[in-house]
């Protein structure tokens, strides 16, 4: 596979902490770079796949952040924080990609009458991510911990532990918390079936 | 929902989920204390955490992952549709063959 041009890792790097310093329009800018690293390695691990293995998505992941952030350029005190920013740039970059997909099947107009579908998320097939970012961004407005962990573990492929660390809490809070968040986010996006 | 109100359906929410069914009846009715509103959320809470089995718990980048690559796979070539070739005008795919 080639090799992503130093040019944009540099770029992304710099566009990463422009964002965490406050410039939205950074936000704007990385989402396609970002879109491109991620459709250049799904292809990548799709290829490598064989029958009976599943997609090594936690590899797939950290594999885009390897490539697209020039980590010794990140403080050790940033660290968490760029790790948080990274899912929620990751969020992005999925839902934008599964707005122009539902777009591209139902037309514009339909994008707001597929709602949710729990079932298909469940098992992977129907992919609703709007209506499950719309939810968290309730979510977030009475629990933004909750929502907080969701985008890190779902979007940005953290495991328990990865969380846990970053949010400077212990596993067994996040485990809580995410047991919940799942329960509330399962009920919300049945309900609109 | 308002914040206040959640901290105290994930307080009686969190103690519910380690106990047995039969505890929680006792339980709730206890501490939902003549609150129906909130015993009814809480309950249909729990509900939701026994039949969510695996939601969410693979990344979306995974079937993320699948849809993109589907995607690039199955849509007509856009480079091609519209173009004219010879006396002909490329409107549509009608189907792909794989070799």
């Amino acid at each position: 596979m080639e090799n992503t041009p130093a040019a944009d890792i540099f770029e992304t790097t710099r566009l990463l902490k422009a964002w965490s310093e406050g410039d939205e329009t950074a936000l704007e800018r990385l989402v396609p770079l970002v879109d491109a690293e991620m459709r250049r390695l799904a292809r990548h691990y799709l290829r490598q796949e064989r029958p009976g293995h599943i997609l090594q998505t936690t590899a797939l992941v950290n594999e885009a952040w390897v490539r697209l952030i020039n980590w010794p350029d990140v403080s050790w005190q940033n660290r968490a924080h760029f790790i948080s920013l990274a899912a929620q740039l990751m969020r992005r970059v999925l839902v934008d990609e599964a707005r122009r997909r539902q777009a591209q099947k139902y037309g514009a107009d339909a994008i707001h009458v597929s709602l949710a579908n729990a079932e298909g998320i469940a098992h992977g097939k129907s992919a609703d991510l709007v209506a499950l970012d719309d939810a968290l961004n309730e979510l977030a407005t009475f629990d933004e911990r909750q929502s907080k962990i969701v985008e890190m573990r779902f979007f940005g492929g953290l495991s328990l532990e990865e969380t846990a660390e970053t949010l400077k809490i212990s596993a067994r809070t996040v485990q809580r918390e995410w047991s919940m968040a799942q329960a509330w986010l399962y009920r919300e996006l049945s309900r609109g079936v | 929902m308002d914040a206040n109100r959640w901290g105290q359906i994930k307080q009686i929410y969190d103690r519910a989920l380690d106990l047995s069914r039969e505890e929680r009846e006792t339980f709730l009715a206890d501490a939902c204390a003549g609150d129906d509103d909130l015993r009814r959320e809480i309950e249909s809470l729990l509900a939701a955490h026994e039949d969510a089995g695996t939601f969410l718990q693979s990344p979306a980048v995974e079937f993320a992952a699948r849809e993109v690559v589907a995607g690039e796979v199955t849509s007509p070539a856009p480079q091609l549709i519209g173009r004219e070739l010879a006396n002909y005008r490329i409107v549509s795919l009608l189907s792909r063959i794989f070799l």
